[in-house]
């Protein structure tokens, strides 16, 4: 049976091309950057930094750290400063249940910061200064 | 040697991200099969980023959260209320079997979000 990597075709240094940027801002991508793996090694870190929560009312303006680990086959991935938690089958699926609680967390205590108790103004205090609305 | 500039830690918004590739029918067959090599390209669209971020995009099994292909690179960002337009194209990417697969996108090993894609057969 052929390998995964006998099938792939490289077109040499121009395989990765950047193109030119309509705007001020640049890209710069190195001759051959692609690593194509024959086997698939699972790809799950132990930590990462989240910057966005795919809402597109919120932004991250200082990434949330999250740390991923595993229970009873599922992903689990924690916003430790936030002591919040996403599941999911997945890594991806982990992280978009994690980004939908965060973004509900802020704006639930968004709309109710003026009757939040100790607890809530610590949890609210680290939101406002990571997360801001865009 | 060039002095290797610090990453910048203001996470980018991602406004948009896209998945070309070209649809197309195995003529030998009629028909597509697994597993299965396609060309793909990334397109994105960023803004709220500002100063040296490398850059690293991951071709994963979404599934399985295999990686399955990366591509690195660096982006520089002079001001945030810009928007930058960037453009990957990956070799053909082999798709092992149907799923659901996606690109996961990092600046300064900040994940932004990403993409996803989902193969499977076309019905004859």
């Amino acid at each position: 049976m052929p390998t995964l990597a006998g099938r792939i075709q490289f077109s040499g240094p121009s395989t990765v091309e950047e193109e030119e940027s309509l705007h001020p801002g640049t890209v710069e991508v190195p001759a051959i950057p692609v690593v194509l793996r024959e086997s698939l090694p699972r790809l799950i870190p132990a930590q990462l930094l989240l910057g966005s929560l795919r809402d597109p009312r919120l932004r991250i303006v200082d990434a949330l750290q999250v740390v991923i680990s595993q229970e009873d086959g599922q992903i689990v991935a924690e916003a430790v400063e936030l002591n919040e938690f996403g599941w999911g089958a997945n890594l991806g699926e982990a992280l978009a249940d994690l980004q939908r609680t965060v973004a509900e967390l802020y704006l639930q205590l968004a709309a109710d910061q003026k009757r939040l108790g100790p607890g809530l103004q610590a949890v609210w205090d680290t939101l406002s200064a990571k997360i801001r609305p865009r | 040697m060039a002095e290797e500039q610090p990453a910048s830690r203001i996470p980018p918004f991602l406004l948009g991200a896209l998945v070309c590739d070209v649809a197309a029918t195995d003529p030998s067959t009629g028909n597509g099969k697994f597993p299965a090599v396609r060309p793909m390209s990334l397109y994105l669209r960023l803004t709220d980023a500002e100063g040296h971020y490398p850059v690293r995009v991951d071709f994963v099994h979404a599934e399985k959260d295999a990686l399955i292909a990366r591509v690195e690179g660096a982006m520089d960002a002079p001001d945030r209320t810009v928007s930058i337009d960037a453009h990957f194209e990956f070799p053909p990417l082999p798709i092992p079997e149907a799923g659901r697969y996606g690109f996961r996108i990092y600046a300064s090993d900040m994940n932004l979000g990403g993409v996803a894609v989902v193969a499977r057969l076309r019905a004859r």
